[in-house]
């Protein structure tokens, strides 16, 4: 069973941005159409004092997120699943989606990464051991463009751990391999750096490249998404 | 009297805002474009580059719009003074357009080679064409030559390609690569200093015209500069010319893919989940009309918090059709994925189907089909666009969906502007420069989607263009006398009746009446042809029009004229270009044809020029022999970090010429609709899923 993090919480956010306070979409569909569900209350405010107790009591898929640069980071709800990819959305609006680690898609937080095609041996997305993790990979970039595909940037990346180390998020230390990424490709090159757990390869931090408008995204794991 | 116009609102302003980090590009000449000081270089400016160039060489000041229209073709328009040209104290105002293309781009061991002509359509006193060969040779040393024709072929000329004829500014071509040749070449060395370019060269201009009037001495075929470019977008330069000359220029520059504020940056979209598999696909609550109003009634604020009005919409079946207007987001793109995102998380799941035709002014456009299974088997995957764009269908929309619809009620409707427009009159036959600031207000009242009252007022708030003025001795002053208009105001620039239609899904139609523009009134109609999976249209349009009285805005002059055009526009779909051509009969009764070429940027940027020729005898034209000109179109969203639709516009043109004049109506069928083709869908589609 899917974890509850989709359980209509995207009404929450219709309502959110909506004028003149409640949506009454929320209302229609809720009295009309879909009775007796209910929508999950939006995270707000959780940065300045969040803890490990109020994330396990939220009880959904939750991440912080982040502009490389700037001191301010969000809390992104996980919201939508759609085959692997995962959309969290912030308070504000804005949206991360990954695949596995590895963050596929950004709206509205300057220049949209609109999407990302991954390897089959991509450690970053497909979650993989350590210790297997490939030395090189591929990956397709895709920006907005002239046309549907928008412009696409291939990179081949070069992928080197590092010593094994530890990371506290949120009160909860994990022994973690660091790797960092160098890839180039198409005009474009940066550096990758990513936690993961050795024996899992789960990514509980990581810093990314999502185009050269913004350039990289901060991303912690506070409850990943996982399917019961 | 002739009037030319730099007209704009805040454009100017806006280049100059573009001013961002330092970068290293070609740097500028004082004609504008890529080059050396008065000599070219074969270097190209970044695609899409847009500068407004500034410059007094001391033998010519004006003004000039430098526009990089593909990634090896750079445009100019130049309107340039000349001082003491005919007689002591006699100036000739000259306009060019120059053009330079880039045959081979600069590698490793090869110099880049480029071909351009000054002046192209006419041999005009400032008309030459050269070859040039450009090398950086490291150490930020860059090494120009070249071989020039006409002025640029006057000093030394090494040997002679046939016989040049003499100016003429008549259009022709016969002065292209003819007579005498001479070697020109320069060094620019951009310094260890961030931005400062230090540059010699050696001209093959003789400037033999200039000293026949006034002081100037041609001392020296060499010529020294210092370019400084403090931060990219403002660029300055410091010449010494001639050996007896100093020389100045300000360049403001801009690149539509060079935005101000990161794009993309406000509200993400609505995340999209699939539907579980055995959802109720019982579509019997469609027929109860009292849901569906309720529920489209509930959907349509929600759309509006984004800026997309709901005109129509009419569930039936596993279908919604909605009739929306956008209101905020630039690309008509976007608007349809945030509303195909939102329709899929608030609507019941039986609804399959989602087709949504957005408004253009009243006009019901393309209807853009969308499943939602697609959607969902789409949505974030890595070939979500092309995906996408390929199970869409895209058709021609009726005017209106069926009766019994649920239909806005809103009309009449009554909304209103107030804009600052500064147009500068950069120099007319040795007038000096001048300027007005004016104040415009706008109103429209619509009586219902398609009829509407529009009028628009403007009142000067100061300036000078105008003082001084006298009647043209014109057989037919359609607009010569443009100058006896500016009475100071208000002045009314338009009040009319307006009535836009569709006679087919793919025909769009249009009646005005009233007064059409400040120097006409009369009736005007027109039709355009345009299927949504075609990438060119046919319009026609007729007007009776009589000229409006000088100082008084209610009263009419004697002239009266019937002028129409038919009309071909074509999307070549090749980085932006559309084509125009109009073929008929001008508001002097004259007699010819317009070509108008328009790059548009997937941002909003816009740049055209057009050029018409007609059957009136030069003498009588106007200045130039040929009406030409320039515009662009900055939209405000490149600039702030808002969504919105608005933009501010500039552009360069011949006010005042009698030949070629065409009544302004504001925006055409075709500009109006223009956005909603297969065409510009696929061009934008990249932001479907944004």
């Amino acid at each position: 069973m899917i974890r509850p993090i989709l359980a209509l919480s995207a009404l929450s956010i219709l309502a959110a941005c909506s004028s003149g306070g409640t949506s009454p979409v929320v209302s229609v569909i809720k009295g009309v159409i879909l009775p007796g569900k209910t929508t999950a209350p939006p995270v707000r405010n959780a940065g300045a004092k969040l803890t490990r107790e109020k994330i396990d009591a939220f009880g959904l898929a939750l991440i912080r997120g982040g502009i490389e640069g700037e001191d301010v980071s969000n809390l992104l709800t996980g919201t939508a699943v759609n085959d692997q990819y995962v959309t969290y959305v912030s308070s504000f609006r804005q949206n991360i989606t990954m695949f596995g680690g590895l963050v596929t898609g950004t709206r509205g937080m300057g220049g949209d990464l609109l999407a990302v095609r991954a390897a089959a041996n991509d450690p970053v997305a497909h979650t993989t051991p350590t210790a297997n993790w490939p030395t090189t990979l591929t990956r397709d970039y895709r920006f907005p463009g002239v046309g549907p595909a928008g412009n696409t940037v291939s990179v081949t990346c070069n992928l080197t751990p590092a010593q094994d180390t530890t990371v506290t998020i949120v009160e909860v230390t994990y022994e973690v391999t660091p790797f960092t990424e160098v890839c180039t490709g198409d005009g474009a090159a940066f550096t990758n750096t990513y936690l993961a757990q050795p024996d899992t390869g789960q990514i509980w931090q990581s810093q990314q490249w999502i185009g050269d408008k913004v350039s990289y995204v901060n991303i912690d794991i506070l409850e990943p998404y996982t399917i019961e | 009297m002739s009037k030319h116009l730099f007209r704009h609102t805040s454009a100017g302003l806006a280049l100059l805002a573009a001013s961002t980090a330092q970068a290293q590009s070609p740097s500028f000449s004082l004609n504008g474009t890529a080059g050396l000081i008065d000599m070219p270089t074969a270097q190209m400016l970044p695609d899409g580059e847009t500068a407004w160039t500034f410059s007094n060489s001391g033998t010519a000041y004006g003004g000039t719009l430098t526009f990089q229209m593909l990634p090896k073709l750079e445009t100019s328009v130049h309107f340039m003074t000349l001082p003491d040209w005919t007689a002591p104290g006699v100036d000739v105002f000259a306009q060019s357009l120059d053009l330079k293309y880039q045959i081979f781009d600069e590698t490793d061991t090869m110099p880049s080679l480029a071909i351009g002509s000054r002046g192209f359509l006419s041999n005009g006193p400032l008309t030459s064409e050269y070859i040039v060969a450009s090398k950086n040779v490291g150490n930020g040393l860059t090494v120009t030559g070249g071989l020039g024709w006409g002025r640029l072929g006057s000093y030394q000329p090494i040997t002679s390609f046939g016989t040049r004829p003499a100016v003429d500014l008549a259009v022709n071509l016969d002065h292209l690569f003819r007579g005498d040749v001479a070697m020109f070449g320069g060094l620019e060395w951009q310094t260890p200093v961030k931005g400062l370019s230090l540059k010699a060269e050696y001209s093959s201009d003789a400037y033999l015209r200039e000293p026949a009037f006034s002081a100037f001495e041609h001392k020296s075929p060499l010529n020294f500069g210092v370019d400084y470019e403090p931060v990219r977008g403002v660029s300055i330069g410091g010449y010494y010319n001639y050996g007896s000359e100093i020389g100045v220029r300000l360049t403001l520059s801009a690149n539509p893919n060079r935005p101000i504020v990161s794009p993309d940056f406000g509200i993400g979209p609505v995340p999209v989940n699939p539907r579980l598999g055995d959802y109720d696909r019982s579509v019997e609550w469609t027929s109860n009309p009292m849901v569906s109003e309720l529920l489209i009634g509930a959907l349509a604020p929600v759309l509006e918090a984004e800026g997309i009005v709901v005109e129509e919409a009419l569930i039936a079946g596993d279908t919604i059709d909605l009739y929306i207007t956008n209101t905020s987001m630039p690309q008509t793109t976007k608007a349809i994925g945030r509303i195909i995102r939102t329709l899929s998380v608030a609507l019941p799941p039986s609804i399959e189907v989602f087709r949504i035709t957005p408004m253009a002014a009243g006009l019901a456009t393309t209807t853009i089909e969308v499943r939602r299974s697609d959607v969902e088997a789409q949505v974030d995957r890595p070939n979500a666009g092309p995906d996408s764009f390929a199970t869409t269908r895209f058709t021609d929309a009726p005017n209106h969906l069926p009766e019994g619809a649920w239909t806005r009620d809103i009309y009449p409707d009554f909304s209103w502007a107030l804009s600052p427009i500064i147009p500068i009159n950069l120099a007319s036959n040795g007038a000096a420069a001048s300027i007005d600031v004016l104040l415009n207000a706008s109103a429209s009242y619509r009586l219902s989607r398609g009829f509407s009252v529009n009028g628009s007022l403007t009142q000067k708030l100061v300036g000078n263009i105008g003082d001084g003025a006298v009647p043209s001795t014109s057989a037919t002053p359609v607009r010569s006398n443009f100058a006896l208009y500016q009475t100071g105001g208000p002045t009314l620039d338009r009040l009319t009746l307006d009535y836009e239609f569709k006679l087919t899904p793919s025909t769009y139609a249009r009646v005005s009446g009233g007064y059409l523009e400040r120097m006409f009134a009369g009736v005007s109609g027109e039709v355009l042809w345009m299927p949504t999976n075609q990438n060119w249209g046919l319009g026609a349009e007729v007007s009776a029009v009589q000229q409006r009285g000088y100082g008084d805005m209610f009263g009419f002059e004697d002239y009266k004229t019937v002028t129409g055009f038919a009309s071909l526009y074509w999307d070549t779909g090749y980085k932006g270009l559309e084509a125009q051509i109009d073929v008929g009969r001008y508001l002097a009764g004259d007699v010819g044809s317009t070509v108008t070429l328009t790059r548009r940027f997937e941002n909003g940027w816009e740049v055209s020029g057009f050029v018409t020729l007609t059957d009136m005898p030069f003498a009588d034209f106007g200045e130039g022999n040929f009406a030409k000109g320039v515009s662009l179109s900055i939209p405000l969203r490149w600039t702030m970090p808002i969504e919105t639709r608005s933009s501010t516009g500039l552009s360069l043109g011949t006010m005042g010429g009698d030949g070629g004049a065409r009544l302004e109506l504001g925006d055409r069928l075709y500009t109006t609709i223009r956005d909603y083709d297969v065409v510009d869908f696929n061009e934008t589609w990249g932001a479907f899923w944004q």
